[in-house]
């Protein structure tokens, strides 16, 4: 099957703008091109059907047949050379150093703000700051134990952080079953290939959860909470807690005693120590934050706070997810580390700066701008895409609750071969690599990367047509 | 355990096992009316009749259809959305426990009932009946068996075996009353038509949906009467179908889990089924059919049904969410922090 298509302005992952294919995607190339048509549509049915077997779906919500989908996945693996790894790993690590050093700051010392780096009143008035959690030391000064850090590439190939996420991030189930989707489909392709393994995820995610254990617990008792089998993770969080051979418990299996935690199980209770919450902050505890929750458990914060139980992530590592703090964070790498960001943000404006705001105002039509507590494509605009009076209608939201708008200029996302049932073409993508902090900070080598399946489409969201790839990457010898 | 996870397992075995019953059920009695020994409307309608009965499905029946007819009949038992016994909705709960329970059973118990399910999603009522039903019956037992199979040949004899046991012997005591209960419903035409073709054709239909045909011919039973296929059913300690086979087994698993020795018990749930393994080991046919089969059954699904409450009394109980919408609700919102889970988040 012929690949080649024009790569036209941007940047393409496999292909340089001759069409010559890049190295680190020459074995691929020359294993695949002898395929046929017909074989590329084989596999994809393979696949398709392996993943609705095996229940790889989430749920289409306000359909009373419970109809599950499965998350679109595309036959041609995104490729990264191993020195781009490095790169990107060092960058990720000094990142979340940063963002860790930040929390442990803004929720004791207040250092940074005291030296006028970020002002008080960013912090102080964003959405998921906890002020109930002022001086409170987390278990071992760890607030985000696993960030799913979004990356993207510009029309250079330069790799730049989207938006951090310090709460609950999810996809990584999908990371490992695309592995064996692929490996089911193309065998021979992994064959002295050098791509790097990622299956171990689970039992580093496990040994982070233990490390954190309050002190003096030996072999502690780790569950992973979830909302239910109606959250759209669902399927992730069954998953996660059968690798790591633990119980998924929800809010109503558990109990608070003498400010312990313990699960209700047919012998009695038994003493939970590590909880590995998919929940929000807010619907944790319903003594403390929201008082309608029906999924938390009554108590647990206190039982945190007396540390008797830790939990992954800490309470109130959402106010690193803000997108006004994301435009901080190369200061916080200056500041704590005295470092110069390895992966730099893409450039953004803050609405309620008052130069920053004019310059979004007057070029609202030629930038994203975006609401800072929003995901999911959702309360955002994409300036060059958008009509005038879309335009206009965003403009006056910016200006009546500036706080809470940035604004950043329209990167040319790179993009990769994509089968699009009849032949290849270029599709624009992302790449979203899992961290663990424990006892040394871990990176699986590749990450979700997501691709926007619709021709032209910038969005990524499966909502609105995305889909996933298998991710490589290489080891050192293979690189070219 | 987990008592919700123990409380899934239960319910997963329960469903497929009420599924598997009720295609034999419909199966068995679809064949017979096609054998020609019932033939006009009228006795379509008075043989169906009394197997919705027996399944305490005639209201909700006879509320959806104002006539009787297999095809109705069979809709309704196989393929109804509104009737939660339903094979289709049997699986559907069957699917929606396992899923929960994902990390407690094997991938292959998993994967069968997943298939299960997204089989009986494609099939619709006609497309079944047009094509023979049989065959769509068969696929859902042989399913069943297959779920069964993988059980006992991929669960650890852990608290979660035990669990699985006791709500697949429940369920199949429960059915296998049930279906020997079709026969106090359905009217003989004339008094002296026991014993004649019909009796004869009704009682095998009972014997072939409980697969018991072959034992029982095998046992040296003379004919096929009431009696000998009551004892067989009922009382016999071997066939693994019999009532008393299934609360036998139903009470090891209950013993197994609580510890306490044969002729003691540490709990109801202990108690009432160590009295029904009693009362059933010590009865005789000629007893039940002086009290009367009929009496003699519904006590029997009164007492199963006893057991069932001490067992989540004592195992699995906790307190009852009341406010669902805004369960659901709130497991919908919580933030994941993907692009790919955003879907419905708009629902309301």
């Amino acid at each position: 099957m012929d690949f080649h298509y024009s790569t036209g302005d941007f940047f393409d992952e496999m292909f340089l703008p001759d069409g010559q294919v890049r190295e680190h995607y020459r074995t691929y190339y020359e294993r695949i091109r002898g395929l046929t048509e017909e074989e590329f549509r084989q596999r994809k049915q393979a696949i398709d059907s392996y993943f609705l077997r095996t229940g790889i779906t989430f749920t289409v919500y306000g359909d009373s047949e419970g109809t599950e989908r499965i998350i679109p996945f595309d036959l041609v693996p995104r490729i990264i050379p191993a020195h781009e790894w490095k790169t990107i790993e060092s960058g990720l690590i000094q990142r979340i150093t940063a963002l860790n050093l930040f929390l442990k700051d803004v929720y004791n010392d207040q250092k940074i703000i005291r030296d006028g780096v970020i002002p008080a009143h960013y912090i102080l008035s964003a959405k998921h700051f906890r002020r109930e959690f002022l001086r409170f030391r987390v278990p071992k000064d760890i607030y985000i134990h696993i960030c799913g850090t979004d990356l993207i590439r510009d029309e250079h190939g330069t790799y730049m952080v989207l938006e951090d996420n310090g709460r609950c991030p999810s996809g990584v189930s999908y990371v490992l079953e695309n592995r064996v989707a692929m490996k089911r489909a193309f065998p021979n392709l992994f064959v002295n290939s050098g791509v790097r393994s990622i299956d171990h995820y689970p039992r580093e995610l496990l040994n982070m959860l233990r490390y954190i254990a309050p002190p003096g617990v030996d072999n502690p008792t780790v569950v992973l909470l979830t909302p239910g089998l109606f959250n759209s993770a669902y399927f992730e969080h069954t998953y996660l807690a059968r690798q790591m051979g633990i119980e998924i418990v929800e809010g109503s299996d558990l109990l608070v005693r003498d400010g312990c935690v313990y699960m209700r199980t047919t012998r009695g209770p038994q003493r939970v120590h590590v909880i590995y919450r998919r929940i929000d902050d807010d619907f944790l505890d319903p003594s403390v934050f929201r008082r309608d929750s029906v999924l938390g458990v009554t108590g647990l914060v206190n039982a945190y706070r007396l540390g008797k139980v830790s939990l992954a992530n800490s309470i109130g590592t959402g106010v690193a997810d803000d997108k006004v703090i994301y435009y901080f964070v190369p200061k916080m790498i200056k500041y704590y580390l005295d470092q110069e960001p390895i992966l730099p943000n893409v450039p953004t404006y803050l609405a309620q700066e008052e130069k920053h705001r004019k310059y979004i105002i007057e070029n609202a039509h030629k930038l994203v701008i975006k609401s800072a507590n929003e995901s999911g494509g959702y309360g955002m605009l994409i300036g060059p895409q958008a009509s005038k009076a879309e335009v206009e209608s965003f403009v006056e939201k910016v200006k009546s609750d500036p706080r809470n708008y940035i604004a950043q200029e329209p990167i040319k996302l790179s993009r990769h071969p994509t089968y699009t049932g009849k032949n290849f073409a270029g599709r624009h993508i992302d790449l979203r690599p899992f961290i663990l902090y424990g006892e040394k900070i871990t990176i699986i080598p590749g990450g979700l990367t997501r691709v926007a399946l619709r021709e032209g489409s910038l969005v990524v969201n499966s909502s609105q047509g995305g889909g996933g790839k298998d991710t490589w990457v290489l080891a050192e010898q293979h690189n070219s | 355990m987990l008592s919700r996870v123990a409380n899934s397992i239960y319910w997963f075995a329960r469903y497929i096992e009420r599924a598997e019953n009720t295609a034999r059920l419909v199966d068995v009695n679809l064949q017979l009316i096609l054998d020609g020994l019932v033939n006009y409307a009228e006795s379509v309608s008075a043989h169906w009749e009394p197997i919705l009965r027996s399944l305490d499905d005639w209201k909700a029946f006879s509320a959806e259809h104002s006539e009787v007819t297999s095809h109705k009949v069979t809709d309704f038992l196989a393929f109804s959305r509104s009737n939660p016994n339903s094979i289709y909705s049997s699986v559907r709960i069957a699917r929606e426990n396992a899923r929960q329970i994902r990390d407690q059973i094997s991938t292959e118990m998993w994967e069968e009932v997943n298939r299960l399910f997204l089989f009986l999603t494609k099939q619709t009522p006609d497309s079944v009946w047009n094509s023979g039903p049989s065959e769509f019956f068969n696929e859902v037992r042989k399913s069943s068996q297959l779920i069964q199979g993988l059980a006992s040949s991929t669960m650890p004899r852990t608290d979660a075996w035990e669990f699985f046991e006791m709500g697949k012997n429940i369920e199949r005591a429960d059915m296998t009353s049930r279906i020997l209960d079709v026969k106090y419903h359905i009217l003989l035409p004339k008094v002296e038509d026991v014993g004649g073709a019909l009796d004869i054709a009704q009682w095998t239909a009972i014997l072939r949906s409980c697969s018991a045909l072959n034992y029982f011919q095998h046992c040296g039973f003379s004919e096929i009467t009431a009696w000998n296929v009551a004892q067989l059913l009922i009382l016999s300690p071997m066939f693994p179908r019999s009532i008393r086979f299934c609360v036998r087994e139903l009470n090891k698993s209950i013993r197994q889990i609580s510890g306490s020795p044969p002729g003691e018990y540490v709990n109801e749930c202990d108690r009432l089924s160590g009295r029904l393994v009693s009362e059933l080991d010590y009865s005789s046919i000629n007893e039940i059919f002086q009290h009367g089969l009929h009496e003699f059954l519904d006590k029997t699904q009164m007492k199963l049904n006893n057991i069932h409450q001490e067992l989540q009394n004592t195992y699995i109980f906790s307190p009852q969410i009341s406010l669902l919408n805004g369960w659901r609700q709130q497991q919908l919102q919580q933030q994941q922090s993907s692009w790919f889970f955003t879907e419905g988040t708009n629902e309301t």
